[in-house]
């Protein structure tokens, strides 16, 4: 379902960020205009198979929302190439595009619209959004009058309505008051549960040990090691303390 | 597999898309009506030099003069009358004769109402009179109901010693020349390479459709295809992007979407006024000359300095999620053409309100517009990657436009233009595109086949270039945002 082969990705840090032509003449004369290469990603290779549900964990850094993002195909990897089979719904942050101007309705089509939806996905689920979030008093207010929780329970409620073949998740999300929080947990979980195809990166172990089946382990770009989640989750543990 | 019905199977779609370009092919021809056979105009007759005027033109009286042109056709004609500064209410009869036979080639009726005291007014023919190379000629000119006092004057030209023929009033003969300008037309090669050009592009078509339809069945993908398919699955966004613009631009003032309108109405105004009042210009028709000229570069300017930004302000969302990054800018393209499509609107208000008429040709202007907006679409991909990599881009750009306005003729006539800078012209696209509308809007004339190909032409590579760059750079914004 999703193959990547030997994934590494540089970033070439200027020591300055020059982003004008000023700074750029003032250091070519200098003679200072130096790079560091910065390796986010080292060969990274592995597999998930379709239903899998796989955890990625590591320490702050380690490339792990480098390496979603490149199977979300945001990032180009220097090196290497990812294969993705059907849909895939990156889930990495709520409300994309939201306009504070535009009510929560205009908002539902233009951020499913961002998302990848077609019009008639929205139109089929539009009644599903907005007694998700439980907005449908406020649906015709423009959204710079919610407070940031309801812009959240939007948000979340439009972002998880997908059904997709490969579904990308950074940290399980859960938004609102305490009622909406477990709501949107039990979403979140079921979604993941659900028979598609998982990525999902987490800090939690627990999370991980309950949910996912394979883990993947990143330590500083490298791929420290991969297999069953006890073994993995067991090492990382040991490794870390 | 499902069985196709008749309008699928590959060989009639084949001859369905040929006998649309087949007919898209004659059918531009002859709506052209034989104008692009003809290059430009150019004055072969100038005697503008005016001496005094002659006597009025009356009911009884009217004035010929004879004449040869060296060119192909005749396309307009100018004339410099007195109304010895009364207001007058006539209609000239003005026609080019053929001088051996008396058939009248052409005629054209001319309001004295619109006329300036002493000041020259050039009339366009919407249909140029041809087969005329070399043959004795002669421009009639005649009123409707001008008695005594109550007439205006044409005005005797300056003796320039080269001989133009006789001038006759009511046929005998008088002393002089009037003053007068016949602009001539010389035939070019155009079927020729229209039919030529065309019958290349249609084979190729032909060789392309069935190729891909012998491609589709062995279950291969097609170039056309996936490109369409592309633009089916992003439309629905495009469509959202374009939409936000548009409602949030004024959805928190009183009078709401009535501005789109209003706005380039009341800035159409100011600036007609101001530049009006500033420089007087010889110029018919000032106002739809000025603001068709506002329009276009206005449209040009808003459309590359929004989309120049849309990478940099989509920073957000180009990190987070997986959308096509052409969409950024080209979207601006587009709710630029929205608004655009109002600053329009106000402007054919204008054009009514001044007494241009409305032409069949109006409908030509699709094809400058469509120019226009593929140009802008390469220069916003060319400008908004640039950006990324340099903060600088913004403000050298807004200078260049500056600078790009005063050198187009927008507010003056091209004429003062010195003649070297008048050929560099020909290589500023907004020249080209501002003289394609232009023409057919102030002369209701069709613009002839090298400002065609020039707009063509410069939408053509601006595009292609604004499409390697943008794709050779895009992988990499995500690093430099």
């Amino acid at each position: 379902m999703i193959t990547l082969n030997d994934i590494s990705m540089n970033f070439t840090l200027a020591t300055d960020h020059v982003t004008n032509l000023k700074e750029f003449l003032v250091h070519m004369a200098k003679g200072k205009l130096a790079f560091r290469e910065f390796k986010a990603l080292e060969n990274i290779s592995f597999t998930v198979n379709k239903g899998e549900v796989v955890g990625i964990i590591g320490a702050n850094g380690a490339g792990k929302s480098t390496l979603l993002k490149i199977i979300s195909g945001i990032m180009t990897p220097t090196k290497g190439n990812v294969e993705v089979k059907g849909t895939i719904s990156p889930m990495l942050e709520l409300g994309a595009g939201f306009d504070p101007d535009l009510s929560a309705r205009e908002n539902i089509f233009l951020n499913g619209a961002v998302l990848g939806y077609s019009k008639s996905f929205l139109q089929s689920k539009y009644d599903e959004i907005v007694e998700f979030s439980e907005l449908a008093d406020f649906i015709e207010n423009p959204i710079r009058n919610f407070s940031s929780g309801m812009i959240m329970r939007l948000a979340f409620a439009i972002a998880t309505v997908v059904d997709p073949d490969v579904l990308i998740i950074d940290e399980i999300l859960s938004v609102g008051d305490a009622h909406f929080q477990k709501k949107s947990e039990r979403r979140m979980k079921s979604m993941i549960t659900g028979g598609t195809t998982v990525l999902l990166v987490s800090h939690s172990l627990e999370q991980i040990r309950s949910l996912c089946q394979r883990t993947v382990w990143l330590n500083k770009g490298r791929l420290q090691m991969a297999g069953r989640v006890e073994d993995v989750c067991g090492a990382y543990e040991e490794f870390e303390r | 597999m499902k069985k196709n019905g008749f309008i699928n199977s590959p060989i009639t779609k084949t001859a369905i898309v040929m006998l649309a370009y087949v007919l898209i092919v004659a059918l531009f021809f002859f709506a052209t009506r034989g104008a692009l056979q003809f290059g430009s105009a150019k004055p072969v007759i100038e005697e503008t030099r005016t001496d005094q005027a002659l006597g009025e033109i009356t009911r009884n009286t009217f004035y010929e003069q004879y004449f040869t042109v060296p060119s192909d056709a005749i396309s307009g004609i100018s004339l410099s009358f007195t109304t010895f500064g009364r207001e007058i209410d006539d209609i000239l009869l003005i026609s080019i004769v053929d001088g051996k036979t008396g058939k009248i080639l052409h005629s054209e009726k001319l309001s004295t109402k619109v006329l300036k005291d002493g000041s020259m007014r050039t009339i366009y023919f919407s249909k140029y009179v041809v087969d005329i190379r070399g043959k004795e000629l002669s421009l009639k000119i005649a009123s409707e109901r001008g008695i005594p006092g109550k007439a205006v004057a044409p005005f005797r030209a300056i003796a320039t010693g080269s001989t133009i023929g006789e001038l006759t009033l009511n046929s005998i003969k008088v002393d002089g020349t009037l003053s007068f300008t016949i602009y001539g037309r010389n035939l070019v090669p155009f079927t020729q390479y229209y039919f030529g050009l065309s019958s290349l592009l249609g084979i190729l078509l032909l060789v392309y459709s069935i190729r891909s339809d012998m491609r589709i069945r062995r279950g291969k993908q097609v170039g056309i295809v996936i490109l369409i398919n592309y633009f089916n699955k992003y439309a629905f966004l495009l469509t959202q992007l374009v939409g936000r613009d548009f409602k949030t631009k004024y959805k928190r003032s009183i009078l709401g979407v009535l501005w789109s309108l209003l706005n380039p109405l009341l800035m159409m105004t100011v600036q007609y006024i101001v530049f009006s009042r500033l420089f007087r210009f010889e110029i018919q028709n000032y106002a739809v000359y000025l603001l068709s000229g506002i329009v276009l570069f206005g449209f040009m300017s808003e459309a590359t300095s929004l989309s120049m930004m849309s990478i940099l302000q989509n920073a957000n969302l180009i990190n987070k999620v997986f959308v096509p990054k052409f969409i950024y800018p080209f979207s601006r393209v587009l709710s630029s053409s929205v608004n655009f499509i109002f600053a329009f609107v106000s402007l054919i208000i204008v054009v009514l309100v001044t007494g241009l008429s409305f032409s069949l040709n109006y409908f030509f202007l699709l094809y400058g517009l469509l120019c226009l907006i593929l140009f802008l679409i390469g220069l916003s991909l060319i400008l908004s990657t640039m950006m990324v990599f340099f903060h600088d881009t913004q403000f050298l750009y807004s200078i260049f436009l500056q600078i790009w306005f005063y050198l187009t003729p927008i507010f003056y006539p091209e004429e003062i233009l010195p003649d070297f800078v008048l050929q560099l012209e020909q290589f500023n696209p907004m020249y080209q595109f501002v003289k394609f509308a232009r023409t057919i809007i102030l002369q209701g004339a069709l613009p002839d086949a090298k400002s065609w190909l020039y707009c063509g032409v410069f939408a053509i590579i601006t595009l292609l270039i604004g499409i390697l760059i943008f794709n050779k750079k895009q992988n990499k914004f995500v690093l430099y945002i």
